[in-house]
């Protein structure tokens, strides 16, 4: 008898388990409020402008960029008194070439 | 376009309409930031759905790190979900529908709401969980198996 009983509570349960399984049928999309969209426009231009840039990388930028203009500054120093030296060595060359005392004939 | 499918599946997983528009916001976001690095290997949606699917589990991985939720999840259920979607005739059913959802392990839970909930195809739900259609098939089967067995412990008397 409590057999046939626990067996029918049972049937009873597999069936309620099997509607509630079959609650969703039907089922729409929940759809969020119309703000919602309007909060994600708002937010997104903020958040691809603000830019932050650390100070010690900025610092780091300035050094190199020194650098970069002595090493230049020196090498064009370097590079016109090369050019200085030649044309005085030129210069003189072609004095005493002229003014040359014993003739080579 | 995408809004409902992101805030519906976030909803699916998160039972909280606030929290939901929160993963929602944060997703598009995270698309916009992101756009540049989608390659265009997998669909634009597959692409948004693993997304909001990631935030949503991790939100959820944030609850049970909080102190106060103390209590395991499989000892108690939550019977107070009720989805805006669901037809007016099945509303008191698919509470606990949603409360056993819950407890369902992740791959099973996922399978189980882009397939019921969100109605998605059986390739796309394998496509956005990156297995195979199979997978996909023995996924469901199991969930339901599970939810059948915890829907009969469960079960309210006086029904």
């Amino acid at each position: 008898m409590s057999n046939k009983v626990n067996k029918i509570l049972m049937n009873k349960k597999e069936q309620w388990a099997n509607e509630v399984l079959d609650s969703l049928n039907g089922i729409k999309k929940a759809s969020p409020d119309s703000d919602l969209f309007n909060k994600i426009v708002a937010q997104l231009p903020t958040e691809n402008s603000t830019k932050i840039i650390p100070l010690s990388y900025l610092s780091w930028v300035a050094v190199a960029a020194c650098l970069i203009i002595c090493v230049n500054i020196y090498v064009f120093n370097a590079t016109l008194n090369t050019t200085k030296q030649e044309q005085e060595l030129v210069t003189t060359t072609t004095v005493l070439s002229d003014y040359s005392i014993y003739n080579s004939n | 376009m995408y809004n409902s499918k992101v805030y519906n599946t976030a909803l699916s997983y998160l039972h909280c309409p606030e929290e939901s528009k929160e993963i929602t916001q944060d997703v598009f976001l995270t698309i916009f930031k992101k756009a540049d690095s989608f390659k265009g290997n997998s669909k634009v949606s597959t692409w948004i759905y693993r997304i909001t699917i990631n935030k949503a589990l991790n939100q959820i991985e944030k609850y049970k790190r909080r102190p106060s939720s103390d209590i395991p999840l499989k000892d108690h259920y939550r019977i107070d979900f009720e989805h805006p979607g669901v037809l007016l005739e099945h509303k008191e059913n698919s509470k606990y529908l949603f409360a056993v959802i819950d407890t369902l392990v992740e791959t099973q839970k996922t399978a189980f709401i882009l397939s019921y909930i969100e109605n998605l195809p059986r390739q796309e739900v394998a496509n956005i969980m990156n297995t195979s259609l199979k997978s996909v098939e023995s996924l469901l089967q199991r969930a339901k198996t599970n939810l059948k067995k915890k829907l009969i412990s469960i079960y309210p008397e006086g029904n």
